[in-house]
């Protein structure tokens, strides 16, 4: 199987997203002021203590800037398939002598490139200037943290994925995808760090794909974890991302067969 | 070669035909007769209910690259090309998809885009271009990868009477290199110049496969001749006609042309008597259809 194709996807979406640059701006803005109103918010609650449970501001903040600069980085298209089955395009893909998938996985690569570089890293400069951010444990904790993350976004893409397959039998897949956002927001940690969650609902989340987007990285970048938990996680990031990928893989060999078969 | 043996689905019942390598067969029926149908069952859009459809000989539905990247499909409704890409950028993508090598790229789109007259607009956006500029980017674009089978729904729509004729050396060109073609139209005379057989749907049946010629002599109706007499009235008892009416001086004349050509008519006619003017009337093809629909 020749990449050329998917890396000729890849390098349009990359450049695509290059032409909205007031929207990047906007990006970085948004990002850099959620951090900055969501450490206001937890500096309130810390008050004079330097620490709730064994969590210090200073791990709240960098949950903080580190989560929501990936939430930034990590793009996913949702309504990428619902687009093409409404204008019938999906058609034109399944004639391609290339895997729609590999297409989709790529269009989505190029554009978290692009927000790795263009959004990621200068919301995240701009967050470390203003409210401050923990030193990596060491440099080892940064090389995993990277890993961590990849995995993180394989995760988010394969939820992605399989609910974007559902658009073959729904009209209209954007409450599943409100849905979806509001369980990746709350329950990866990025919007409350799963550190103040009570302790049967961490068990609960540990059991869920969504802990494994953006808290793992996080915590392997803190330090948290040893490197036998960090070669678990990581094991269970890919497990997940493996597992959700071959559900939407199934939903989407239903789906096409739902095409071909019932003709739409 | 593309197969079709008793295949049923949707309006088409029981179709079977083949269309042999490097011929151009042309669908023609009315609206919702089935032609595009029969074109997305060929291309794997559809499966068949009942029946088999083989192209290139295998199944179509869930085929690979292998097969996929030797067909070029050119359906209404289905865009080769994303809006907003201009018509370089697109054609670019579809080289990178089809792994059309480099210089062989340049070969054939410099040759289309010269033909089909697509050249100077190449860098405008393909949602901005106007029906007839798409037509002509959108034979570009299933051409380009020098496809060994083509389906083509409607092909010659939307363009003008250059454009048909060089979408016609070019699909001669084609097919003379062995390509296999399955074009439809619904408009007959526009479609039979194109292609070297025919086949005639009505409702989802296929009421004729075969040549032109084949098709005009077996289904044509009686040709008429009329004549406007200079002399006496002839003899026509020993003439194999259908029927015969004098009207004031004119003379028509019924027959069927596999009885009887016109020629050996006016030969007959002028050992007899003189004729003033000749008129004969010819079935074509839209003649044939009706007359079978």
């Amino acid at each position: 199987m020749s990449l050329i194709p998917y890396f000729a996807y890849a390098k349009k979406s990359f450049l695509g997203r290059s032409a909205y640059r007031f929207d990047h701006l906007m990006g970085i803005f948004s990002t850099c002021l959620q951090v900055f109103i969501y450490w206001n918010i937890y500096r309130a609650l810390y008050g004079q203590r330097t620490e709730v449970d064994g969590i210090t501001m200073a791990m709240v903040t960098t949950n903080f800037i580190l989560s929501l600069g990936l939430r930034e980085a990590f793009y996913t298209d949702d309504g990428y398939l619902s687009r093409k089955i409404r204008d019938g395009s999906i058609a034109t893909e399944l004639l391609h002598p290339i895997s729609f998938k590999g297409r989709m996985l790529a269009e989505n690569l190029g554009n978290a490139l692009f927000n790795l570089i263009f959004r990621f890293a200068p919301a995240v400069l701009i967050s470390v200037c203003i409210v401050g951010i923990q030193p990596p444990a060491d440099a080892e904790s940064v090389a995993l943290f990277m890993v961590s993350a990849v995995l993180g976004y394989g995760v988010l893409w394969a939820i992605s994925f399989a609910c974007q397959m559902t658009a073959f039998w729904l009209m209209n897949t954007w409450s599943l995808f409100t849905v979806k956002n509001v369980f990746v927001g709350i329950l990866s940690g990025s919007m409350i760090p799963l550190w103040f969650m009570p302790e049967w609902m961490g068990g609960v989340l540990k059991a869920t794909p969504f802990s494994s987007i953006y808290f793992t990285p996080v915590q392997i970048y803190l330090g948290q974890l040893s490197l036998k938990e960090i070669g678990a996680r990581c094991a269970v990031q890919l497990l997940w991302a493996a597992g959700i990928f071959l559900l939407g893989d199934f939903l989407w060999r239903r789906g096409q067969k739902k095409l071909v078969v019932q003709g739409g | 070669m593309i197969c079709f043996d008793k295949v049923s689905r949707f309006i088409l019942s029981e179709v079977s035909f083949c269309a042999p390598k490097g011929q151009a067969v042309g669908i023609v029926g009315s609206s919702g007769a089935g032609k595009t149908t029969l074109l997305k069952l060929a291309c794997g859009l559809l499966a068949p209910e009942q029946g088999r459809v083989r192209v290139l000989g295998r199944e179509p539905v869930g085929e690979g690259r292998s097969v996929k990247s030797r067909v070029g499909v050119c359906i209404g409704g289905i865009p080769l090309l994303e809006g907003e890409d201009t018509v370089e950028e697109g054609f670019r993508m579809l080289r990178t998809i089809y792994r059309i090598p480099r210089k062989q790229f340049h070969e054939c789109f410099g040759e289309l885009s010269r033909r089909l007259g697509f050249g100077e607009f190449a860098g405008s956006k393909c949602r901005e271009l106007s029906a007839g500029q798409r037509a002509r980017v959108r034979l570009g674009a299933v051409l380009l990868s020098d496809p060994e089978v083509l389906l083509l729904d409607d092909p010659v729509s939307g363009l003008d009477v250059n454009g048909k004729a060089v979408f016609r050396d070019i699909l001669a060109e084609r097919c003379r290199r062995g390509t296999t073609a399955l074009v439809t139209s619904h408009d007959m005379a526009a479609i039979s110049p194109l292609c070297s057989r025919l086949a005639l749907l009505e409702k989802g049946k296929l009421l004729f496969y075969g040549s032109e010629h084949t098709l005009l002599r077996r289904y044509a109706p009686p040709e008429e001749i009329r004549v406007r007499l200079w002399g006496r009235l002839p003899d026509l008892e020993d003439l194999p006609l259908d029927s015969y009416a004098l009207d004031g001086d004119e003379l028509r004349l019924r027959f069927c042309p596999t009885h009887i050509t016109a020629a050996e008519i006016l030969k007959q006619l002028l050992g007899q008597t003189g004729l003033q003017s000749v008129e004969i009337h010819r079935a074509g093809l839209e003649d044939v259809f009706s007359r079978l629909r």
